[in-house]
């Protein structure tokens, strides 16, 4: 399985452009229109250490993000708290076409590049799910 | 498990050196003292705010472990290669190292809390504020410095460096934890 090597604030965002390019299929003008809300999954039997747990308890608390949607550079900040780790994987799906907004399904396992997976789809860590 | 005549012994954070002395002052916000612990011997006093578990109430992680671990010449040894562990230092002035904050800390405020690095030879590399149920401050981490030259640990060239994290009235993280304070320790 190919590894990444690299990933910063600048990839994250240019990765989550090419993602939702693809699922969208709108020119990017159209793209900054969208706004994205997020769901964090607990993946049981995974193992999470004390970095997750600042971020599940800060960024990704139910209190700061339950029934709130964010624009594409707050959402790239949320993700960037630790920058260069990030979520091993984030689905990527359309949740109201009418309104805008895009879902963002991820993992709470804030890893290393080299950890994280989806580097196939061209735009790791995101994968379409349509 | 060896240890030359220099050495501390700890088990499970439990501090038995006959050789230091650590008196802390507990104060509340209006710096009355509310409580002192002490361990008796060479005095290192201070005055220190204890850090809240924010979490208080959230069961205590399964995956939670301590790791045994003695002082040897400033450097922490038995700990079978590990390079990077959680910290919590107690009321009562004890490190208790290992895997989560809140289990290490067993749900109650702590002194200190946050992550070690540690080189191959037992060396504090690296020292941060980033446990996720106590959320140091930077003003808060900026005692840590004293706390470990307390312990006898060996600080010399070893790394300080605090995050800050933003939030809102409401709680909502404003920016990402931003390094604020980045410092080398030297003998």
């Amino acid at each position: 399985m190919e590894k990444l090597k690299k990933m910063s604030k600048e990839i994250f965002k240019e990765n989550l452009i090419l993602s939702l390019k693809e699922l969208l299929k709108c020119p990017i003008e159209d793209i900054m229109d969208y706004k994205f809300m997020v769901i964090s999954i607990i993946e049981n039997g995974k193992n999470y250490n004390s970095k997750d747990d600042l971020m599940r308890l800060w960024g990704f608390s139910e209190k700061n993000i339950a029934g709130r949607t964010f624009d594409l550079e707050n959402i790239v900040k949320l993700f960037s708290g630790l920058n260069p780790l990030y979520p091993m994987w984030i689905e990527v799906s359309i949740y109201d076409s009418n309104n805008k907004i895009v879902q963002l399904r991820h993992s709470l396992r804030f890893r290393k590049p080299s950890e994280i997976q989806n580097v196939d789809t061209g735009h790791p860590p995101f994968r379409i799910i349509e | 498990m060896a240890a030359g005549a220099d050495s501390k012994y700890i088990y499970r954070g439990k501090d038995v050196s006959p050789n230091l002395e650590v008196k802390v002052n507990v104060v509340d916000d209006a710096g009355n003292v509310v409580d002192t612990y002490s361990n008796a011997a060479k005095t290192v006093e201070g005055t220190r705010k204890t850090i809240t578990n924010k979490f208080p109430d959230e069961a205590l992680p399964p995956n939670g472990k301590v790791v045994d671990y003695y002082i040897e010449n400033g450097k922490i040894k038995g700990i079978n290669g590990l390079n990077e562990v959680d910290f919590v230092i107690t009321k009562d002035g004890q490190l208790i190292i290992g895997n989560k904050h809140h289990y290490l800390g067993q749900g109650q405020d702590v002194m200190a809390a946050g992550q070690l690095k540690i080189n191959g030879q037992g060396q504090i590399k690296r020292i941060d504020n980033l446990p996720g149920h106590y959320r140091p401050t930077v003003q808060e981490a900026m005692s840590y410095e004293d706390l470990f030259k307390n312990l006898d640990l060996d600080t010399d060239k070893t790394w300080l460096q605090y995050y800050r994290i933003e939030a809102d009235d409401l709680g909502f993280i404003t920016q990402d934890p931003v390094l604020e304070y980045s410092k080398m320790l030297k003998e």
